[in-house]
């Protein structure tokens, strides 16, 4: 009997698939489980590196859904600054599985937060988003006010979206240990006061992660029973770290954990994909230029490497013709990043 | 003597018709020039140092030097020969006003039940953006800024008050508040760059900060004693035009 691996592609082997190929040559990492075409209509969430993601789509040409849309002519940066654009709607960045179920929730009227509003120097803001209004509110009815029809707007993307692309981006986060209620960002970072008694460290871990979004994905199929998912998790490691460990070693375990659900989902479900753009940056075969001298932003030319391959893949681009962006992209630094702010903390 | 100069595209009409109406007023204080064409030959007319208008490179086909001959008797004008200068009809792009204004609410004012909301942060900062346009821009700097405080600048102004009607009152006032905010902006970036702006009179507005239809009826247009007679949203008449000049040449005599 011949080996088993006799009859493999050269794509099955390190050393003809990744020892002798350079770093921008994607052809064969991604084979999409279903083809995503300009007549789908998209929801992007997920962790600041969705930005990305959402930003390449529209540029060449998919139907983004955006509910909460900038007022005309707003600088893109402007935009940017106020949550606009990132996303289908002005949600700002979902880092986790269990942030993505509760906004579900929420939406669906199965869950109301605790602690709705965040004051900071006078101004208020809204705990589950602070980041899309960086002045804050007058009032915190204001900030109920928005959150309202921001919530209707998240129900409007829901029951249009055909494909939800949702980028795995932390493990780590903070809740309110009474009700289990899960916050973006650490009180404190853009707003609220830090209550050690109320507020509590977590790190979910494989089981939480998967339960978190099998919910989520079952909210969302409730309502649009054809959906389909395309799962990614984010290079960009932790700015910080609660869980004791060296800031490496719990990024490398938390990306572990991210990664191994979004392959245990897109391995079981038919309508789950798992699109490799965390291989493509992290890969040896960039031997680390996909990273900023930061070592933690992903650069521009890592993330049309990834997107190449993703627009390639679904027939959008040739594999060698640039990434079209709807806006001009903006520097890695510029991506709304409210994990980043923690690096204000640091010694 | 004060030598003045009003200069800029077809919404100088008003301000050329008003100064008929005070020019006895000013005699012997004032003596006031024009030099204006249509903002299609306008745009493309240049600097060679402080002299303004079409030079041998400005890319314009003949009929067009003919019609901005023909409507000031010269192609050129030297800046420099004045001690006051009145820029008129600035452009700031109206489609976002009017798109915003007819698809947001804004917190704080007048409320419609759109999907669509602004926080006042959010509105501040996308009407303030507005005073950074490159229209805008263009006229803070290079050899317009050089004219410094000589320098005194007039938007085209707002639309007029039909472009809403009675059921549309939170819009109007949408509309009206941004047009103040931009206005603001525009006094500090002016100020910034050394040289002046003016705003649209108070007297020419409507509670909800439109332009009064009083001061648009027979505007009138650059050549000849044509007026605007098809619906027009923004040209304005001689007693508006009036009421710019007398703003501008009392805060400086």
């Amino acid at each position: 009997m011949p080996s088993p691996y006799a009859d493999l592609p050269p794509r099955a082997f390190w050393r003809t698939a990744v020892a002798g190929r350079e770093a921008s040559q994607t052809a064969g990492l991604y084979e999409p489980k279903f083809s995503l075409t300009p007549s789908h209509r998209i929801l992007t969430a997920g962790s600041c590196f969705a930005q990305h993601v959402g930003r390449t789509l529209r540029g060449a040409g998919f139907d983004v859904i955006d509910e909460e849309p900038a007022p005309p002519g707003m600088p893109p940066a402007m935009a940017q600054k106020f949550g606009f654009g990132l996303y289908s709607a002005r949600y700002g960045n979902l880092y986790t599985t269990r942030h993505l179920r509760q906004v579900l929730e929420e939406v669906t009227g199965h869950t109301r937060p605790a602690d709705p509003v965040w004051e900071c120097g006078g101004r208020f803001f809204d705990a589950q988003r602070p980041s899309v209004e960086p002045e804050g509110m007058e009032t915190p009815e204001l900030v109920a006010l928005h959150r309202k029809h921001h919530l209707a707007a998240v129900d409007r993307a829901l029951d249009a979206a055909d494909v939800v692309v949702f980028t795995l981006g932390l493990t780590e986060g903070w809740i309110d240990a009474e009700t289990g209620t899960t916050f973006p960002t650490a009180p404190e970072t853009i707003a609220g006061r830090f209550d050690p008694a109320r507020y509590q460290f977590v790190n979910d871990d494989y089981p939480q992660v998967l339960a978190d979004f099998l919910a989520a994905r079952d909210l969302i199929r409730a309502r649009r029973p054809d959906v389909q998912f395309v799962l990614t998790v984010s290079p960009v490691p932790l700015t910080a770290t609660m869980s004791g460990q060296h800031v490496e070693v719990a990024t490398a375990g938390s990306k572990a954990v991210l990664r191994a659900v979004a392959g245990h989902l897109a391995a079981t479900y038919a309508d789950i994909d798992y699109f490799p753009s965390y291989e493509i940056i992290t890969s040896q075969t960039a031997q680390g230029r996909f990273y900023a001298a930061n070592r933690r932003s992903v650069t521009e030319d890592g993330v049309q490497t990834a997107m190449a391959c993703f627009l390639a893949a679904h027939g959008a681009v040739p594999l060698d013709q640039p990434v079209p962006t709807a806006t001009p992209e903006p520097d890695e630094d510029d991506v709304v990043c409210e994990e980043a702010l923690l690096d204000a903390f640091r010694p | 003597m004060i030598r003045a100069l009003v200069i800029g595209n077809s919404h100088a009409a008003a301000l050329i018709k008003g100064w008929q109406m005070m020019v006895q007023e000013y005699s012997g204080k004032v003596e006031l020039q024009s030099f204006a064409t249509w903002e299609p030959i306008y745009r493309k007319l240049g600097f060679q140092g402080m002299v303004f208008g079409a030079h041998a490179a400005t890319d314009l086909p003949h009929h067009s030097l003919d019609r901005l001959t023909d409507m000031n008797g010269t192609q050129q004008i030297d800046l420099s020969a004045f001690d006051h200068v009145l820029h008129v009809g600035l452009l700031v792009p109206d489609a976002d006003l009017i798109g915003t204004a007819g698809r947001f609410d804004v917190d704080g004012l007048p409320d419609s039940g759109r999907a669509n909301r602004l926080s006042q942060p959010a509105f501040r900062a996308w009407a303030h953006s507005f005073a950074q346009r490159p229209p805008v821009r263009a006229m803070m700097q290079g050899p317009w800024a050089q004219l410094g405080s000589r320098l005194t600048l007039l938007r085209r102004p707002r639309a007029k008050a039909t472009l809403f009607d009675a059921a549309q009152i939170p819009s109007a006032t949408i509309y009206g508040a941004a047009q103040d905010l931009i206005d603001a902006a525009l006094t500090r970036s002016a100020a910034k760059a050394g040289v002046r702006f003016l705003p649209q009179p108070a007297e020419s507005l409507t509670d909800h900060g439109l332009s009064d239809g009083r001061f648009a009826d027979t505007a009138p247009r650059l050549r000849g004693d044509k007026t605007y007679t098809k619906p027009d949203l923004y040209h304005m008449n001689a007693a508006y035009g009036a009421l710019c000049l007398k703003a501008w040449l009392d805060s400086m005599t």
